[in-house]
């Protein structure tokens, strides 16, 4: 009896260890995971993101290894590893999405990917010796931070003021505009578009883009 | 009625009359109300560029780099006559405060501003501001986009506001207008169209890479430069504050 009394409240006792093992990784799974993404979302890991970004691209540029072509390759894959290039093609193309058919917006979605890497390595002879300093963030939404940076040249002795919107995309931290002295990218892409939208059509915007990705 | 006076009612009555101009809806976004004699107007001023302004301001970038940063530091310094009276008007009394300041070092300590002793001092410069600015921190909308020819993008706002930079500037006053200022004495016109022709001259060279840059990167420049233009007049009437991005935070 004492031997079944000891299995018993044994096996209870085991029972209650593993019930509790199971609330405590339960917990353990929730809390981490929330944790996990709570996380991500902060504004420090935000600037990281940033610093490291700006860090590998400065890297790739300034390395006298590689020649013009090489580095484009490789500014075109770090630009399209950092930047939520669909979600800025979604933005640029506004409200007229909505005018799109199926085929019209896989089409789009194609052109506009090439469109970007093309755009963001064209304008790779423009930097020098720029250094970026952070000033502050701010978190705008539970995915958005807002990273607030100045960009120092010491040849120009100027310095320019850089906001980069920073969006949680599913598990990832992406860039979605850079502001410039007040200027965003995105906004004056989508403009841009817009225009061309409004006095060529979808067709008009498709033959530019091509002229654009076939000149670069 | 002395020309001055007349001058001044002009704008006066200007402002006035554009003074109901989209003061509803700041937000609205600026229309583009004349946008076929713009593009019209835009590509005669590309034309103007490539033919006089850009090689111009290619051979003044080929100036020693002292040179021109005495030119810029020259037509910074006039600019004062304008950004101090506006930054009254806003309300921004330590700006006002911060830029006489400045004004009355570099006229003085500076040699008529060709140094900058002031921003030594800690009087860092600010961006400018001008009656355009103050019409649009009043609430005045921009109303309408239109390119002016040589003068380039502008508003119905702004250009009242151009108005108003120029007939009510001391410095206009005592070059082109009859004004005594500097020891009784007046400056003459040329001084003043002399030193607008310098201040547009280093503007074009300072942006000639930029604009390289933008023409290269646009698929329809003439709809960059308007969201440009429209931006950045924005951006100085909100003096820098972020921008508005409602429509970034239920971005999906």
């Amino acid at each position: 009896m004492a031997l079944l009394l000891t299995m018993t409240s044994g096996k209870i006792l085991n029972k209650n260890i593993l019930m509790r093992k199971i609330v405590i990784s339960f917990y353990l799974l929730f809390f981490l995971n929330f944790f996990q993404v709570s996380w991500s979302f902060e504004k420090l890991d935000a600037e990281k993101f940033v610093i490291d970004t700006t860090s590998k691209a400065k890297s790739i540029i300034l390395d006298k290894d590689k020649n013009l072509k090489n580095k484009k390759e490789l500014v075109e894959n770090l630009a399209i590893e950092v930047v939520d290039v669909d979600g800025l093609g979604r933005f640029c193309i506004g409200s007229n999405i909505n005018n799109l058919n199926e085929k019209q917006k896989i089409l789009y979605k194609k052109k506009f990917r090439v469109f970007f890497s093309k755009n963001i390595s064209s304008r790779l002879q423009s930097y020098s010796d720029q250094d970026i300093q952070i000033i502050g963030s701010e978190k705008r939404s539970k995915n958005y931070v807002l990273v607030k940076s100045k960009i120092i040249s010491e040849a120009e002795k100027q310095e320019i003021r850089i906001d980069w919107r920073v969006f949680l995309v599913g598990d990832k931290l992406l860039i979605r505009d850079l502001v410039v002295e007040g200027l965003s990218l995105a906004k004056t892409q989508r403009e841009e578009f817009s225009s061309v939208f409004a006095n060529k059509g979808f067709d008009g915007l498709i033959l530019l883009l091509d002229n654009f990705i076939e000149k670069n | 009625m002395p020309v001055k006076k007349r001058e001044i009612y002009l704008v006066l009555i200007l402002v006035v009359l554009f003074l109901p101009l989209n003061t509803i809806n700041l937000k609205a976004e600026t229309k583009d109300c004349f946008e076929k004699l713009n593009r019209g107007v835009f590509q005669l001023n590309m034309v103007l560029d490539k033919a006089l302004f850009k090689p111009i301001a290619s051979g003044y970038s080929y100036l020693p780099s002292p040179v021109k940063k005495g030119v810029r530091n020259v037509t910074s310094n006039i600019s004062h006559t304008v950004t101090i009276p506006n930054n009254l008007l806003q309300g921004n009394i330590q700006g006002a405060l911060n830029e006489t300041g400045r004004f009355a070092i570099n006229t003085t300590f500076g040699i008529f501003g060709i140094f900058d002793p002031a921003s030594k001092l800690g009087l860092k410069r600010n961006d400018p501001e001008d009656y355009g600015q103050t019409l649009g921190a009043f609430g005045v909308g921009p109303g309408c986009y239109v390119m002016l020819p040589i003068f380039g993008p502008s508003t119905i706002r702004d250009s009242i506001g151009v108005v108003g930079n120029t007939l009510l500037d001391p410095f206009y006053l005592s070059t082109v207008g009859d004004r005594n200022m500097l020891l009784d004495n007046n400056l003459g016109d040329r001084t003043y169209y002399i030193e607008e022709g310098f201040e547009k001259v280093d503007f074009r060279a300072r942006n000639l890479e930029t604009f390289d840059d933008l023409e290269k990167n646009s698929i329809d420049l003439y709809s960059t430069v308007r969201s440009l233009y429209l931006q950045r007049r924005e951006n100085l009437i909100n003096n820098g504050a972020s921008s508005d991005d409602d429509e970034w935070k239920d971005f999906k």
